[in-house]
């Protein structure tokens, strides 16, 4: 791994079946649920009004499908660094994250293979409360070789 | 279609209808949309903070210049490029959410899943043009949160240069809250 920034590149080399990413935990308030809606510019009324929430037979105000966008891509691009390109992601939101919930993700490399050229690799990431789970992505990466990392990073 | 006598559908404007209608509906799609804005940084930065996101190809312009010639939008902001303010000088502006125009009974809804797949780096100043489709509609279900329809919806996006970006596929479910049983979100 080259440092890069302020984050490290990670080579295909590197990587095995079965590694695990770092924990991230992130505790859901209604200021995280509010600042969601302004920064996704999704204001459906259950990310951010508890009561129409509650009229869903949801717990409370709960968190968007951009927001899980975005953490689960943070999960991952933060462990593939800046060099990984993201191919496809699937998401699968189980149940809603609602005000009061923590989350944790648990998360690990499931496949390592190379197609037409290009190291790939998929990770799985579980994003968990006190509830069970929450959403579950898998996101395919490519990225770079070693043969492609200099002293100065990829290029 | 008809209005719905519920108060909950206020902020949603959906269309009602039976599951006859909605199949209908499957195959339409939208004339291509250019999206509002333009990929901006303030916007990039924003979405970022919310999510803690220190990627250096969002916040660091010789790094991201180094790899994409440009700082680029994560690929977690594709959806947001799509929205729109729900307000312009011309009035209010209608939700573009084509699977809230699918004829159906539920008068609520919530989302399930995405597969998105990216071609194609978001960089500042480029503007995307979306074009959807109705995929699917499932036969009603039964869940814990209630009873409804499953609507897959296809978007694709173009650059100002007509190159794919990138594909994602939706699912929303189209449903009425009470009448519980088990699967979807709870």
């Amino acid at each position: 791994m080259t440092a890069l920034g302020n984050q490290t590149v990670r080579c295909w080399e590197d990587v095995r079946e079965g590694d695990t990413l770092p924990e991230v935990v992130m505790a859901v308030t209604l200021s995280l649920c509010v600042l969601d809606a302004a920064a996704t510019r999704d204001f459906f009324p259950g990310h951010h009004d508890r009561d129409y929430a509650r009229g869903q037979n949801v717990r409370d105000a709960y968190l968007n499908t951009m927001f899980f966008h975005g953490f689960v891509d943070k999960v991952g691009g933060d462990w593939a660094g800046p060099d990984a390109w993201l191919l496809r992601r699937r998401l699968d939101m189980t149940a809603p994250v609602c005000v009061g919930d923590t989350m944790r993700t648990k998360s690990r490399v499931v496949r390592h293979y190379r197609d037409e050229g290009h190291g790939l690799v998929e990770v799985e990431v579980q994003v968990l409360t006190e509830h069970g789970l929450g959403a579950k992505a898998s996101l395919t990466y490519i990225l770079p070789s070693r043969s492609d990392v200099g002293p100065e990073g990829v290029r | 279609m008809s209005e719905s006598p519920r108060k909950v559908d206020l902020a949603l404007k959906l269309s009602f209808g039976t599951y006859e209608e909605a199949r209908a509906w499957i195959g339409r799609k939208t004339e291509p949309r250019l999206c509002e804005d333009e990929i901006n940084w303030p916007a990039i930065k924003y979405f970022c903070s919310l999510v803690q996101d220190a990627n250096p190809n969002y916040w660091d312009e010789a790094a991201a210049r180094s790899r994409f010639g440009a700082v680029v939008s994560p690929p977690g902001m594709l959806m947001v490029w799509q929205m729109r303010r729900r307000w312009s000088p011309s009035g209010p502006v209608e939700d573009p959410i084509l699977a809230t125009k699918v004829p159906l009974p539920g008068d609520t809804i919530i989302n399930i899943s995405t597969d998105s797949e990216f071609f194609r780096p978001m960089k500042l100043s480029d503007r995307l043009t979306v074009e959807e489709e109705i995929v699917d509609v499932s036969a009603e279900k039964r869940t814990r949160i209630g009873a409804g329809h499953f609507i897959t919806t296809l978007s694709v996006f173009h650059n100002q240069d007509g190159e794919l970006v990138a594909r994602n596929r939706n699912v929303l479910f189209r449903f009425i809250a009470g009448a519980p049983a088990e699967g979807a979100r709870q």
